[in-house]
């Protein structure tokens, strides 16, 4: 990244929000839009790399690029009514990827895809003996392991889950909004979340075993 | 939020935040491909289909002309136009050598007619040394030179379009070319002294310094093919019409005549068939590039159109020049003396020496009309 998008243009300086800064760069403010880009580049890129996962990871430029391209087209539709630049970003995004992955036929079947009202049922025993980040904050060994496993784990999952965590989780999207952002009730946006961190936790119960808490107070 | 929603996992979340792909970031060639399509979105006000709500004034910038170019460089682009050069070499070729040379390029030769009456004819251009026993042969480029004063008709026969042969099918009894070119030199030697008796000097000295203009051939095709080159020019020259517009040497009554045909036809003046005939039948005869015979008057058969029939020719391109005009009679429906051309066997041109002038009907319909005094007209019935 160059130097100049570290400085915010004049519309971000004045209104640090992203919908002002859509505005000015649909209104012709190049600079805003490079502002826009710095401060999601990263956390998209991520998204759209887990999302993807290890078999489409050669996609992962492609979706991020096409998503940046189709805010560059949209950029006089959006108005920010709609959902926050954040959520429509990366459900610009999410789209993308779904498209490859069924492109490619790697998207996982969505056998275990929760219909709105089932009961939320636990596909193992959740494992809870996790210490506390503030407990543990020293110990980057042992969370440098546990982000490597939740990698491994997000592998496993569904992509709708998957989506459903990462935006929840990672980027702290409110479940309501992840729901209008996808176009899916909100039960059913509930269900994905409660599904994933079910298997979520199971698996990486299943790799922590008990010499590997050793960090446990 | 509701408020049976699942609650954030802390422990996930501390997890994600120490998972090795947090501090990923797209490749820069990435971001600068994004950041400059940014830019372009303002240089275009319309990108990729995306309907723009207000035009706004676009942002210049600077675009080098190989990143302009650069989509020649696509697959698509770059073999379409490698197959149309492909294409148009082939095709290049192709017309280079299924062309016949002298009357494909006679075909080409759309602003001649004016140049056949107005201008004498260009110098040919040098020659290979020719043998010294014999004549020298017109070089190829003289044949070129010929041939780019062909005329349209010369296009429309020349392209030898079968024709029924009607009642006289030409055969040829000789097939000398050899013979007829040795003993070409005596008569065009004194038809163009004759020639240049008539010029004036001033034009012959033009035309000279013209020949010195042209790319100087070696020193024994220019002594050969001067003197044709003389002749040529001094044949355009007669056939040319005078400086007044007038028809100079045409008697009154003739004038008259073919003002009152002009008149009566909305004919107007063609440039001269023989002229023509006389320029192309000796070339192709000395070049050998093509063999002519004709039938004066009442000859049984066909014969070598020789020296002396190219010097007949000449006579009747000075007895006429001036006086063609296009008419769409075939005949005048009177008994006529008859001249006929062939090239290659191929009729080529047919001449009818009326009571009251010379019509030339040519295969491809054209019919040109020169009025002519009697006695002039006695003195070309003798072959």
């Amino acid at each position: 990244m160059n130097d100049a998008l570290r400085l915010p243009p004049a519309a971000a300086q004045a209104d640090d929000d992203d919908v002002a800064l859509m505005a000015a760069f649909a209104a012709g403010d190049v600079r805003a839009f490079e502002w826009l880009y710095q401060r999601h580049h990263a956390a998209l890129y991520r998204f759209v790399r887990r999302l993807l996962g290890r078999t489409a990871a050669a996609q992962a430029d492609e979706v991020f690029q096409d998503t940046w391209l189709r805010v560059l087209q949209s950029k006089e539709r959006y108005d920010g009514r709609g959902a926050q630049f954040r959520t429509w970003l990366f459900t610009l995004a999410h789209n993308r990827a779904i498209d490859v992955l069924r492109r490619s036929g790697r998207e996982q079947p969505l056998g275990d895809e929760p219909t709105e009202g089932d009961p939320f049922e636990p596909d193992g025993v959740p494992w809870d003996h996790w210490p506390r980040p503030d407990e543990a904050i020293d110990n980057q060994v042992f969370w440098r392991r546990a982000g490597a496993r939740l990698l491994e784990c997000l592998e496993q999952l569904p992509s709708t889950q998957k989506t459903a965590f990462l935006l929840h989780h990672e980027d702290g999207v409110a479940l309501d909004e992840i729901s209008r952002a996808l176009g899916i009730h909100f039960e059913t946006a509930k269900s994905r979340l409660r599904y994933a961190l079910s298997k979520l936790r199971t698996c990486m119960g299943a790799y922590l075993d008990a010499a590997s808490l050793r960090v446990r107070p | 939020m509701k408020a049976d929603a699942p609650e954030h996992d802390e422990f996930l979340r501390a997890a994600l935040r120490h998972a090795p792909d947090h501090a990923l970031t797209p490749p820069s060639g990435v971001s600068q491909t994004i950041l400059a399509a940014a830019r372009r979105v303002h240089l275009n006000p319309r990108p990729a289909s995306e309907p723009a709500a207000a035009p706004r004034a676009p942002v210049r910038r600077h675009v080098p002309w190989h990143e302009r170019m650069q989509w020649l460089l696509t697959p698509r682009w770059a073999g379409s136009l490698a197959t149309g050069l492909v294409g148009a070499l082939v095709l290049g070729l192709w017309f280079e050598q299924d062309l016949p040379g002298p009357t494909v390029s006679g075909e080409r030769g759309g602003p001649i007619a004016h140049s056949e009456s107005t201008a004498p004819a260009a110098p040919p251009a040098p020659a290979p040394a020719p043998p010294a026993t014999t004549s020298p042969p017109a070089p190829p480029a003289q044949d070129s030179a010929t041939r780019s004063t062909g005329t349209p008709e010369q296009a429309r026969q020349g392209g030898a379009a079968p024709r029924p042969r009607g009642d006289a099918a030409p055969k040829r009894t000789e097939k000398t070319p050899d013979s007829a070119v040795a003993a070409d030199t005596p008569p065009k030697a004194e038809a163009e002294s004759a020639l240049r008796r008539e010029v004036p000097a001033a034009r012959a000295a033009t035309n000279e310094a013209r020949m010195q203009a042209a790319p100087a051939p070696a020193a024994a095709p220019e002594a050969a093919t001067a003197p044709r080159r003389a002749a040529d020019a001094a044949a355009a020259r007669a056939d040319s019409p005078g400086p007044s517009g007038t028809l100079p040497d045409a008697p009154p009554a003739a004038t008259a005549k073919l003002g009152a045909a002009a008149s009566a036809t909305g004919a107007s003046a063609a440039a001269s068939p023989a002229l023509t005939l006389w320029r192309r039948s000796t070339a192709e005869s000395t070049a050998r590039s093509a063999i002519w015979t004709w039938q004066p008057g009442d000859a049984p058969s066909p014969r070598s159109f020789d020296a002396d029939a190219q010097a007949w020719l000449l006579r009747l391109v000075q007895a006429a020049r001036g006086r063609w005009i296009d008419v769409a009679e075939v005949s005048n429906g009177q008994a006529a003396t008859e001249v006929r051309w062939w090239r290659d066997d191929q009729p080529h041109a047919r001449l009818r020496i009326e009571s009251e002038g010379l019509r030339w009907i040519e295969p491809g319909g054209r019919i040109r009309y020169a009025p002519m005094e009697p006695a002039a007209l006695a003195r070309l019935r003798g072959f």
